[in-house]
């Protein structure tokens, strides 16, 4: 799959180092930072308000007070407003969500064919639209919760009981937090459901076209179909494997098994649709065609620099160092009980010229140990083209020089380290790779539990969009938070745009200069006429470097909800790793404090709830 | 807020409502069998606007447009960012799949199937090094091109989607570097010709099809948009022909005979087909003869008018010229300076004596002739545009080789030309190398008999010449692996001299032509002896092409090869000229030139 974002170590996210600071102490600062601004900016405007020595009173006793409740807070009235909130969410009908959901999914046949791979465009689907109807039905429930208690005058009795300002905003995103746990729960194993139903399917033999399979000495031992019926817009061609099982080989992402029951074939159904591959991954570096160590590849032209590509026929090569390779990497073959280092390796193919078109490009493939510089026999394959191919390695191989070496003791350098050496072989053509193209398979991880860590990564971007919903509506009315937070979510899915304008780094300039060119129709990249020269542009510019200063400072609170997919590793057949998952529930406890905080403030601020 | 105020602004609200309804109502309401609808629902129906008016209404589509809520534009630019993202990120699924859910947002913009068919079919499939998996992203671009077409069936603009199919089909599986493989997967795929007989499988009569569609479609009144009628009705003919060669290459020579008797025919059908020049003048292809004889008759009617009117008043204005101008015009074309080649077009235009001046002419001689005579230059001039603008597109589609070559590939001799140099060369695979050269031999007597019959396959127009050369090739493979030297008695040397612009036979050309200019000047010497006559004249050069004094025609937008490139605006990998060259290699990759 494609992995742009490599995820880090959790100790790396968390801690970082002095020149790139982790997520960890990022959180403080800012929360400082924020804290003392909000304190700086209260005393002002209570100076402005009160007077020096009332206003700075004021302040003083609700930073106090702020303070100390924080630390009162009590699980059972906590409790007790979560329920009430889940008991409002039931009264405005919130399970209409679920029948929309299964409305959406009865009809997404008609919009999602796909031949080539299902499975990936299937979970796609359903993991996005499950992630979308989770962060609207998140920002809905919670967004008019505390408008309308003081539209009703319902906040009243609520703040005659014993109950802090905190207890009530913690509660309703706690109680929110619930109900929308509760719809994700269901949506997902509907969606579940709804994957597998739509990817089963039978195929029958095509018994139009027969094959005879031979043995070693060519006789013909039995005469089987060729093909498989066309079901579900495939078909595939039946194959007999080295240990003599027949298959119905892979297409559109999944193959079957061809079962004999005496004389009769049949196909079972479709085997590994749904996978969960958990990758090792190394580092990557190149040599150049002179065999200099480069951090890339050359480019081919392509507009995405993901991959870089390698010459073939030269020096140049691809080399992956993976830590910590011991024993429980290998897997072991019960037919031969040898076992094997199961790498695999996905290749892009460029060629300068076609050469024969029906012969894949050759590559070279092998194992080193960086200390020793010893090498295994070099291995040769046929590049399949954006293809995940398996490499495996005996345990038990030979050495360049043909003598026997064991790949655990002989290969693996002291601490831990391998080498995979990967070159073209083919003269002026290319192989492309990027980190993620070569890795140690581990056992596959349970699909269904894959499936769930997507759906956590989901219920992260609800509880994030329901925690600063409810601090908001906490301050704000009801159609005013919902767009303070809608924009902060539709901001937080175009983070990375958001983040390029502010640096003034996006086509086009800051906001202002985007709208003068928006509205005088002019191109993204033109200077404007004698720009320098002008006062008005010149002032545009410097306004725009203002704004960008302040938008700086908001992408700094702002979630990046991108972050937070899941669905491309599902999609992909890939295991979400479980830092990932770590880091994004840490992410969403630190927005749940920060937001539980600021709504304390700013329900302590409206009248009724002092 | 008093009572009275709130009552009133209640009034004003629903005169406010009551106010936009009437327009509403009057432009918004549908058509009902019963009533004719508004404002738009008329103007729908006036000019076909209308879904049902277009082509298959599809509900998955309907509802998804009613699911935007109005926001359609908004949900379509974002989903063409993607579209282009997916792309640029290699993620096919994810592009096939958005693609999907434009196609039903935007079923009816015909730019939206051109541009994304072309995108699938030629740009994502030459992203893949397997040529089953290019072969299976070409096919999906021509089954998107095909799902358009069923959106848009009575679409203005329809003929223009099903010409691009019948491209598709021909030239990107016909004419791509794999189209070995291209045609085979094409036959032997099931699941895109459903019922198709297996005979009928071929890309370029399936493409065929797909042209006399398109054509079908302008008698129903639909638009050819900026398409030159020219290319557009000579594709069904030149598919078919496309058809003849394949099969002929795959060595069906039989099927491939009776295939070039139909195209001779369909490229006669072409040649009577009146057609639109670009600047709006009625022409027939195959009526160059007749539009010549007439031009002559009208000229000596002129020139009946007052014998040797023309030629005097161009003898004036030769005496009116400069000693250098005149020194210039003189000097024969070959020996002319290139100052005297700009003198002397610019002289050639103070001499020639126009149709208008003939006229005038006349008319100073005989007065009482002029409304003829200027009646009947009028005439001389319409007509020598048709048959310049007849000329021109004929060349441009390369006419008169095309009606030979179908002529000819249907003799006994080409044929048989044709089938000793595929069986010489799968004798030669099949490791016979003697029997390959005695076929090829006998292939190039053949063809020696068939290039005197027809001397214009021996045009710089036409591939015939490189074709023969091929088998040259392979022949000398042969003679090589024999150990032999290549024969001076071979009887294709003209073939070698034209047409080997690479210079692969330099060595054996240069052998010959000494030998060759031995026995000259012996065979000279002998004449000197003999006492008989000159020297041999030396071997005449065929003029190829010739110079045309109206190159600047303003027709030049389509003066483009037989097969020319589409007019369209197409992607960055535009690249879809008919000529024989490789049609992925370099979509967007950087050439290397191979060592």
């Amino acid at each position: 799959m494609v992995l742009e974002n490599p995820v880090q170590p959790f100790l790396d996210w968390f801690l970082g180092d002095l020149s790139n600071w982790g997520a960890g102490p990022m959180f403080l600062v800012t929360l400082l930072v924020l804290a003392l601004g909000s304190v700086v900016i209260g005393l002002l405007v209570s100076i402005i308000l009160y007077g020096p020595l009332k206003g700075g009173e004021r302040v003083y006793t609700v930073v106090r007070n702020g303070l100390a409740e924080m630390f009162y807070w009590s699980p059972r009235r906590v409790s007790a407003i979560a329920r009430l909130a889940v008991q409002e969410s039931l009264r405005k009908r919130v399970l209409v969500a679920i029948v929309v959901f299964v409305i959406l999914l009865l009809f997404a046949g008609w919009f999602l064919q796909s031949e080539n791979d299902p499975a990936k465009i299937y979970f796609s689907f359903v993991l996005t639209a499950t992630a979308y109807m989770g962060v609207f039905i998140g920002l809905l429930l919670s967004v008019f919760s505390l408008p309308d208690d003081f539209k009703s005058k319902t906040i009243y009795t609520i703040v005659t009981k014993p109950v802090r300002a905190g207890d009530i905003v913690l509660g309703r995103i706690l109680g929110f937090t619930f109900v929308g746990t509760m719809l994700l729960l269901i949506m997902g194993a509907i969606s579940y459901i709804f994957v597998w139903r739509s990817l089963d399917h039978s195929h029958q033999l095509d018994e139009t076209v027969m094959q005879d399979i031979r043995d070693a000495d060519g006789e013909v031992v039995a005469t089987i179909p060729q093909l498989t019926t066309l079901d579900n817009g495939h078909r595939h061609e039946i194959r007999v494997n080295d240990d003599g099982g027949i298959v119905a080989a892979f297409a559109q992402g999944h193959e079957h098994e061809v079962l004999q029951d005496g004389d009769k074939l049949t196909v079972s159904p479709p085997l590994s649709t749904m996978r969960a591959r958990v990758p090792k991954y190394g580092s990557i570096v190149f040599r150049d065609p002179n065999g200099n160590p480069v951090a890339r590849g050359v480019s081919v032209g392509k507009e995405w620099k993901y991959r870089s590509f390698i010459q073939g026929g030269s020096q140049s090569a691809a080399i992956w160092t993976f830590d910590n390779v011991d024993e429980s990497l290998l897997i072991e073959n019960k037919r031969d009980e040898t076992e094997y280092l199961p790498l695999e390796l996905i290749v892009r193919v460029f060629r300068t010229y076609k050469a024969d078109i029906e012969t894949p490009v050759q590559g070279s493939i092998q194992l080193r140990n960086p200390e020793t510089d010893l090498k295994s026999r070099i291995e040769f394959f046929s590049a399949r083209d954006d293809y995940i191919d398996s490499q495996y390695f005996p345990r038990k191989l030979t050495d360049s020089d043909n003598n026997p070496i064991d790949l655990l003791k002989d290969l693996v350098s002291k601490e831990g380290q391998l080498e995979v050496v990967v070159q073209c072989v083919d003269r002026a053509q290319y192989f492309g790779f990027a980190m993620a193209d070569c890795f140690i398979r581990r056992p596959d991880a349970s699909p269904l539990v894959n499936f769930a860590k997507a759906m956590v990564s989901i219920w992260v971007q609800m509880v994030i969009v329901i925690a600063i919903a409810v601090a908001a509506s906490a301050l704000l009315t009801g159609p005013i938070a919902l767009m303070l937070t809608s924009s902060l979510v539709l901001l937080g899915y175009y983070k990375e745009f958001f983040v390029s304008v502010a640096r003034g780094a996006a086509e086009g300039g800051g906001p202002l200069e985007a709208l003068v060119r928006l509205v005088t129709h002019m191109n993204l990249t033109s200077p404007f006429p004698n720009e320098k020269d002008r006062f008005e542009i010149q002032l545009l510019k410097n306004v725009d470097n203002v704004i960008g200063v302040f938008m700086q400072g908001v992408a700094n609170i702002l979630p990046d909800f991108t972050q937070f997919n899941g669905s491309s590793y599902v999609a992909s057949g890939f295991d979400i790793p479980w830092p990932l998952i770590v880091q994004q529930l840490l992410t969403c406890l630190a927005f749940v404090i920060g937001s539980t905080v600021i709504g304390y403030f700013f329900l302590r601020n409206r009248e009724v709830a002092r | 807020m008093n009572k009275r105020n709130s009552f009133r602004n209640k009034l004003i609200y629903i005169v406010g409502i009551m106010v936009l309804i009437f327009p509403m109502w009057w432009l918004g309401s549908p058509k009902t069998p019963t009533n004719r609808g508004g404002e738009l629902a008329r103007l729908q129906e006036e000019h076909g606007l209308s879904q049902a008016n277009l082509g298959d209404i599809d509900p998955a589509s309907e509802t998804m447009k009613l699911c935007t809520l109005g926001f359609r534009g908004l949900a379509v630019q974002l989903l063409w960012n993607q579209a282009q993202e997916a792309k640029k990120e290699e993620n096919w699924t994810q592009l096939t799949a958005t693609l999907k859910q434009l196609s039903r947002l935007q079923p009816n913009f015909i730019t939206f199937w051109k541009f994304q068919s072309w995108n699938i079919s030629y740009n994502v499939s030459v992203q893949f090094d397997d040529y089953r998996d290019r072969y299976y992203y070409v096919r999906e671009g021509i089954k998107f091109l095909e799902e358009g077409i069923d959106h848009n069936k009575e679409n203005a603009e329809i003929p223009q989607l099903l010409w691009d199919l019948g491209w598709f089909l021909g030239q990107k599986i016909g004419r791509a570097d794999e189209y070995v493989q291209y045609r085979r997967l094409f036959k032997a795929d099931d699941e895109f010709h459903g019922d198709r007989a297996l005979e009928d499988r071929d890309n370029w009569l399936v493409g065929k099809e797909a042209y006399l569609e398109a054509i079908d479609s302008i008698r129903r009144g639909k638009n050819l948009g900026r398409k030159s009628e020219k290319i557009f009705y000579s594709s069904p003919a030149k598919s078919q022909m496309n058809y003849a060669e394949a099969i002929e290459e795959e060595g069906a020579f039989e099927t491939a005979q009776s295939a070039w008797v139909l195209s001779e025919e369909e490229w006669r059908e072409f040649g009577d087909r009146v057609i639109e020049h670009s600047t709006g003048v009625k022409l027939k292809l195959g009526n160059e003869a007749e539009v010549a004889a007439e031009l002559a008759e009208q000229e000596a009617a002129m020139e009946a008018l007052a014998p040797g009117a023309k030629l005097r008043l161009r003898e004036q204005r030769l005496e009116l010229l400069s000693d250098v101008e005149r020194e210039a015009l003189n000097t024969p074309m070959d020996e002319r300076t290139s100052q005297q080649f700009e003198i002397a077009n610019a002289a050639e235009q103070k001499v020639v004596v126009t149709d208008q001046d003939w006229a005038a002419a006349i008319a100073t001689e005989k007065s009482d002739l002029k409304t003829k005579a200027y009646d009947l230059a009028g005439k001389l001039s319409e007509q020598r545009v048709l048959l310049i603008y007849t000329q021109r597109y004929k060349r441009d589609a390369n006419y008169d080789y095309w009606l030979v070559r179908a002529v000819f590939e249907q003799t006994p001799e080409a044929v048989s030309a044709r089938k000793s140099s595929f069986l010489g060369k799968q004798a030669f695979e099949q490791g016979d190398r003697f029997k390959a050269r005695e076929l090829y031999e006998e292939a190039f007597e053949k063809w020696r008999v068939v290039i005197d019959e027809f001397p214009i396959l021996m045009d710089d127009d036409g591939p015939t010449g490189e074709d023969i050369l091929v088998f040259v090739e392979e022949y000398r493979r042969v003679l090589d692996a024999l150990d032999e030297p290549f024969p001076e008695s071979f009887p294709l040397w003209d073939v070698i001299e034209k047409f080997d612009l690479e210079q692969k036979f330099e060595a054996e050309l240069r052998d010959h032509q000494t030998n060759s200019g031995k026995q000259a000047e012996s065979s000279g010497q002998k004449a000197e002896e003999s006492g008989e006559g000159d020297a041999p004249a030396e071997p005449k050069e065929d003029e190829p092409g010739g110079n045309d004094p109206d190159s600047d025609d303003p027709d030049s937008d389509d003066a483009n090869t037989d097969d020319a490139n589409t007019d369209d605006a197409k992607t960055d990998d535009a690249n879809t000229d008919d000529a024989e060259t490789s049609d992925d290699v370099g979509d967007d990759r950087p050439a290397t030139p191979e060592t």
